[in-house]
């Protein structure tokens, strides 16, 4: 059902010339879906081209995948259609069931629940988005990307899977599918990690879930999949607000958060808490070799900033150490010693500003056997103060051979700049661009570094002791 | 004493077991338990205490006597005869007639107490839970859970992730703590959860260190669904 070859839509608006608004079926054209579209009105004959039909019994073959979009009442009359027709997987795109929490949501809910279960069907929905998968051109929202990637997503949040669709795309991602699956009424998180754990086309697995019904079954599927492919999850709850919001966002019981620290502990999956921060660490994972450890050093400049870095990292979990007598007298060969200090983190503004510099700090940096990782921290508005280009040469020098340096080890970039004007806008984005498409992670703060290498790093001893064992 | 509010889960009245009998299921998951002798008469309690060896612990029995220590039916560090038959009588008193007898214990040596125990979550069903005892367990609520089947390196994560981890360190002269008999103690808990559907949460506390590192379940509470 989530790789559907045809798809009838219940509910697709008849063409209205100059409306603004796009349906669910009018986006499925506008995108490009490569399948046999049937759009179902009995009120129309043809829709945006497409041959209209007055109900499923009409259809000329059974579809892969049921899209309703009627209002919730009507959602139990079309679910037993499908029951009738053999069209066994639907999507719910309707809201107005059990996460209202009123009377009659919750006995529609278990209307459709009953007939579900009982008839065989897998439901995606109700009050969810549904599929978006690029390389079938599917998709019943508005504003997708349009690059085929390898991330797969599964969400109970619609706002979620957008979120992580558009911030994912500005910094490099690009997906394989990505479903918004709501309530969950008979396909959950457990059923759609399986489904993405055995995807060819995914590789990373990114999850937005605020309850699960069975959690069990989640547990074994997450703790089979993290071994092959990382699982980055977002898992709201920790506070007694949020648990409260999400009973009444997908009427999920939240529980127990200490519990829930358990089943990252056990299963490996790597917690997040944000859009940005999974979008980051999945872009991580993707494009860095494994961390051996948690130990990393900074390359930046300012005295106070490589204070405050440091202890940024630390909080985060991960290690600075000092620099042996002989990293410092290595990195002395390339450094002058007037206005640098060679120290971790390194604070040497003649580096920042002549990447010929780099390749040698580099390979001393990453060669030592204490160190895991090099972080490269730009500081725009004095780069850029020193000459305009800095910014742009030295994020190219990263782009297209510091990995070359790095002995197998991780090499990311951070950024801070304070002063407004578009000559600092226009650099950062000139640095943006050239570290993306150079495959170099770059993070918008130190923070947030800090935060997913010490993720990345947690990570690898997870791999490490479940192989141990 | 009942499960801590929010961690039982199902529906349906809960039984609690007396301390002899959730002692004896601990047992027979060879989870290691102060030796323990129930006596019902004062000369039984006198007899056990003599072959246990003095100082002993009386505790009155009974799956009603929830709050032991506040009804007056725990006497610690008895060191004479005579002293376990005059506290088997205030003892008996304390609890107006409502016991299955008298526990006669050795008086551990420790001050390491450490809590460990089982409960069903709605989602995950058995899980352990292991944390600092005794009045830290109220005090500083440092305590981590893990979804049962336990397997050794999770329950060794375990005592890295509460916060009060150097307990179990070498702490003022004491040895530091048998891992590896922890680990057997939670891992056996997750059994009892897996196995015994009728159990819903096990409450191990204090869990205490002796000096030479070991555990033992000095107290003990079960609960199961009628």
């Amino acid at each position: 059902m989530l790789k559907p070859e045809s798809i009838a839509v219940v509910g697709a608006s008849r063409d209205k010339p100059g409306a603004s608004w796009v349906d669910m079926f009018g986006q499925l054209v506008e995108f490009g879906y490569r399948g046999r579209l049937y759009p179902i009105n009995p009120k129309a004959d043809v829709i945006r081209g497409h041959k209209a039909y007055a109900g499923l019994p009409d259809l000329p073959e059974p579809v892969d995948l049921v899209i309703i979009g009627l209002s919730a009442p009507i959602v139990p009359w079309i679910l037993r259609d499908c029951v009738a027709t053999g069209n066994r997987n639907v999507h719910i795109f309707s809201a107005g069931f059990g996460e209202t929490g009123e009377d009659q949501g919750k006995a529609l809910q278990e209307e459709i629940t009953k007939i579900a279960v009982e008839g065989g069907l897998r439901v995606i929905g109700p009050n969810s988005m549904g599929v978006f998968s690029p390389r079938l051109r599917l998709v019943t929202w508005a504003g997708a990307p349009e690059a085929v990637g390898s991330v797969g997503i599964l969400t109970q949040s619609g706002g979620f899977a957008d979120g992580i669709l558009g911030y994912g795309s500005q910094i490099g991602l690009s997906f394989s599918t990505v479903v918004n699956y709501g309530t969950g009424l008979t396909v959950d998180a457990s059923d759609l990690v399986e489904y993405l754990s055995e995807d060819p086309e995914t590789d990373t697995i990114g999850v937005y879930l605020e309850g699960v019904a069975d959690g069990r079954r989640l547990f074994d599927a997450v703790r089979r999949t993290t071994p092959d492919k990382p699982v980055v999850m977002v898992k709201p709850g920790a506070s007694r607000a949020a648990r409260r919001t999400a009973a009444s966002h997908t009427g999920s019981l939240a529980g127990d958060d200490r519990i829930w620290q358990g089943f990252f502990a056990q299963t490996g999956a790597i917690r997040v808490d944000s859009v940005q921060d999974m979008a980051h660490t999945i872009d991580a994972l993707r494009r860095l070799p494994r961390p051996a450890g948690n130990r990393v050093a900074i390359i930046g400049t300012g005295g106070g900033s490589s204070v405050v870095a440091a202890d940024s990292c630390s909080r985060a979990g991960l290690d600075v150490p000092p620099l042996s007598a002989d990293a410092r007298a290595g990195l002395r060969e390339t450094i002058p010693a007037a206005g640098n200090i060679i120290t971790n983190p390194v604070d040497a503004h003649d580096v920042m500003t002549d990447p010929a510099q780099m390749p040698p700090v580099l390979e001393v940096l990453s060669s030592q056997d204490y160190l895991d990782m090099v972080v490269v921290y730009f500081h725009v508005d004095w780069m850029y103060d020193v000459a305009p280009d800095r910014i742009a040469a030295l994020a190219s020098f990263l782009a297209e051979s510091g990995a070359a340096h790095m002995n197998g080890k991780p090499l990311v970039a951070t950024w801070r700049s304070y002063r407004s004007g578009p000559q600092y806008r226009k650099v950062i984005q000139q640095m943006r661009e050239i570290l993306v498409d150079g495959g170099i992670p770059l993070f918008p703060d130190i923070d947030s570094t800090a935060r997913t290498l010490a993720r990345l790093a947690d990570y690898s001893g997870f791999l490490a002791s479940a192989k141990a064992t | 004493m009942q499960p801590k509010a929010g961690l039982s889960s199902r529906d349906g009245e809960l039984r609690s077991l007396s301390e002899f009998e959730s002692g004896k299921i601990l047992e027979s998951y060879v989870i290691p338990v102060v030796a323990t002798t129930l006596a019902t008469t004062r000369q039984e309690a006198v007899e056990a205490a003599a072959s246990t060896g003095h100082p002993v612990v009386l505790k009155g029995c009974s799956a009603d006597l929830t709050h032991k220590s506040e009804a007056g039916a725990v006497k610690l560090n008895l060191t004479t005869s005579a002293e376990v038959a005059s506290a088997f009588t205030a003892i008996e008193a304390a609890a107006a007639g409502a016991l299955d007898g008298i526990l006669v214990q050795p008086q551990i040596k420790g001050t390491r107490e450490l809590v460990a125990g089982m409960i069903r979550d709605p989602q995950f069903g058995p899980c352990v839970m292991f944390g600092l005892g005794g009045i830290f367990t109220e005090v500083l609520d440092d305590a981590c859970f893990r979804i049962a089947p336990l397997e050794e390196r999770d329950a060794l994560a375990m005592m890295d992730s509460i916060r009060g981890s150097a307990i179990l360190g070498p702490v003022r002269g004491t040895a530091p703590a048998d891992r590896s008999a922890l680990s057997r103690v939670l891992i056996s808990l997750g059994r009892i959860g897996l196995e015994n559907d009728s159990i819903d949460a096990i409450d191990v506390n204090p869990l205490l260190l002796q000096e030479n590192g070991a555990p033992v379940a000095v107290d003990a509470a079960i609960w199961t669904t009628r």
